[in-house]
């Protein structure tokens, strides 16, 4: 064993890979930001640098013209508004009804509860472009198309089923004996969901909230299907809709494109600790 | 008239103890399913009911302003049988879905196993490296249209110094390189769903089982083949399996990215029954198409299930 000469010690070994670790971690870290570095990079650059060959990487001076230009000469806050009316609403809308259920399922014995857990799945698996169409139908008939509440709609029953699923193991998270204790104490039903159930599970509550936002504020394809008015428009149709204009203001398009970007992202970074325990406990 | 008011309030406190008595003395049964109702009334009439019109729709020559319409049985999906169209997008659905697959679950893979490791700053760069899910979809396509910018993409730029290409290339615009630049940006925003997963995994695998191993003499190389890979194996099941189904189903990232252009050489099935409906008009080819996209997904999970879901099914 000790014959072999190039032999490292065992100290020698854990620095190396230390240094590796590090270095796989920075590297991998900084290739898949390129794009959100360059695309930042883009909007506080000087126009002229943008549209140069070779591509100048080091902006030779900072301004935040394009970002006065976006709320000044565009919709942009029109939309930004839109959106967030849209997430919200589908936030109350998904809460509403996913909590009652999602506690019926972990709680109650009743007629048809498996199937209501294994539906969730099964939706999943349905094109949007199948429900899109017979959708736009649907939603035109009862006036539904052109609103942020019929959009806010399509997005609810589009976040319900995970919001179901997440709930649920979060409900399940809660001994039985809690509420068989305080049943004993003679409270009632509605007292123990919302003395007992809801502040416990809050966490829960609160991600499925911010899986709804994100749901929500990311959707192109039902906006693209219900909204036909650019005053209705959310984040992502307008902004697609920027690029369409004659002349493609790119660091203009990408300045509102860091601003779509930002409430989600620093989301992540909140929610960090729960957005591992959700996915963990929701999948495997 | 305090004397009404506190007899309103007494009636009222009356009113919603009786009304939580009736509620508390309701069947177990019943309490279930009052609570499930709102939830299954809402997926009845946004998912089943939108589904059932589809297949009615499919069924007729019918334009989407609705007006004169006649039923013709199955000539909407006869038609689309014999046309070159609908190949062309189920085979580009294919490609496109392989090759996105195949780039989030690697990329996602060698991502979770780094972020497994133990190093200061762990949080921020498991942070960092998930950003690009969050990043929303739109988002993530513009910022990718910038760098593969035919005149002026830093990708491009990228590319010819490193002389992996001659000159610049208009990649979305490339009947050649379209298909290749759309599966990027779907691998770019994608993958972290897989690094999830694989990691909330891996945080559950006991040390143990890598402690015994050493103690016994197995490599490095030993201790992943025969303790991460098979612990990872159901969790990978269900990754690739979601994968496959959202990425079949996927419209937004193809549509903001090419539109299934050049021509149609990034049409897949949903961009097709999209163009045939609101651009072409045409409603029951374009729900036949629709139709026609859960068929084959169906089929391919069916296959899948066939092929890896024997053993110890995954939950």
């Amino acid at each position: 064993m000790t014959s072999l000469s190039p032999q490292l010690t065992q100290q020698q070994r854990h620095y190396l890979e230390r240094i590796a670790t590090y270095t796989a971690v920075i590297v991998t870290t900084f290739v898949v930001l390129i794009p959100l570095i360059w695309g930042f990079l883009s909007t506080i650059r000087p126009s002229e640098e943008l549209f140069s060959w070779p591509p100048v990487i080091v902006p030779s001076d900072v301004s935040f013209e394009n970002y006065h230009i976006l709320f000044e000469q565009t919709n942009f806050a029109l939309y930004f508004r839109n959106s967030l009316i849209v997430a919200l609403t589908t936030i109350i809308l998904t809460l509403l009804i996913a909590i009652p259920a999602a506690y019926a399922v972990s709680r109650y014995e009743f007629h048809g509860r498996r199937y209501i857990a294994n539906l969730s799945v099964l939706i999943y698996m349905f094109p949007l472009i199948l429900l899109g169409i017979p959708l736009f139908i649907i939603f035109q008939n009862i006036g539904l198309t052109n609103s942020l509440f019929g959009l806010a709609l399509a997005h609810t029953a589009f976040a319900l089923p995970f919001a179901l699923l997440l709930l649920r193991v979060f409900f399940l998270d809660i001994t039985p004996e809690i509420e068989e204790s305080a049943r004993l104490a003679g409270a009632s039903r509605v007292t123990i969901v919302t003395k007992i159930i809801l502040p416990l599970s809050l966490p829960g509550i609160v991600a499925t909230s911010i899986f709804a936002f994100f749901l929500s504020w990311n959707e192109y394809f039902f906006a693209l299907i219900i909204l036909n008015d650019n005053a209705l428009y959310t984040l992502p149709l307008g902004i697609a809709n920027l690029i369409d204009m004659a002349t493609t203001n790119w660091g203009m398009i990408l300045g509102g494109v860091m601003i779509m970007i930002l409430p989600p992202v620093l989301f992540v970074f909140l929610v960090y600790k729960h957005l591992i325990k959700g996915f963990g406990v929701s999948t495997v | 008239m305090s004397y009404a008011s506190d007899f309103i309030t007494t009636a009222k406190r009356e009113f919603r103890y009786l009304a939580r008595r009736e509620f508390d003395e309701l069947q177990e049964n019943t309490v279930g399913i009052l609570l499930v109702l709102p939830l299954v009334a809402t997926l009845v009439a946004l998912y089943l009911y939108p589904t059932v019109q589809a297949i009615i729709y499919s069924l007729q020559d019918i334009s989407i302003f609705l007006g004169d319409s006649e039923v013709v049985g199955l000539a909407n999906y006869i038609d689309l049988l014999r046309s070159g169209t609908f190949y062309n997008a189920l085979w580009n659905g294919i490609i496109y879905t392989a090759g996105s697959v195949f780039l989030t679950v690697v990329v996602g893979v060698a991502t979770g196993l780094l972020l497994n490791r133990t190093f200061t700053g762990e949080r921020i760069a498991t942070g960092l490296i998930l950003v690009p899910y969050m990043v929303p979809t739109v988002a993530a396509v513009i910022l990718f249209r910038w760098m593969l910018d035919g005149l002026y993409g830093v990708g491009n730029y990228a590319l010819v110094v490193s002389t992996l290409i001659d000159e610049p290339i208009a990649w979305l615009a490339s009947t050649r390189y379209a298909m290749p630049a759309l599966i990027l940006i779907s691998g770019w925003r994608l993958y972290p769903f897989v690094t999830m997963l694989v990691l909330a995994k891996l945080q559950t695998i006991p040390k143990s089982y890598y402690e015994s191993a050493r103690l016994m003499g197995a490599s490095r190389w030993e201790m992943f083949r025969h303790i991460t890979l098979p612990q990872l194996r159901g969790v990978l099941f269900v990754a690739i399996l979601l994968r496959l189904v959202w990425t079949f189903n996927l419209f937004d990232i193809i549509w903001l990215g090419t539109q299934g252009g050049p021509g149609n050489a990034t049409e897949t099935l949903p961009i097709m029954a999209y163009r045939l409906t609101f651009i072409g008009n045409d409603l029951g080819e374009g729900a036949s198409v629709a139709v026609v996209t859960f068929l084959v997904l169906a089929v391919i999970v069916y296959g899948y299930f066939r092929l890896y879901g024997t053993t110890e099914e995954p939950r």
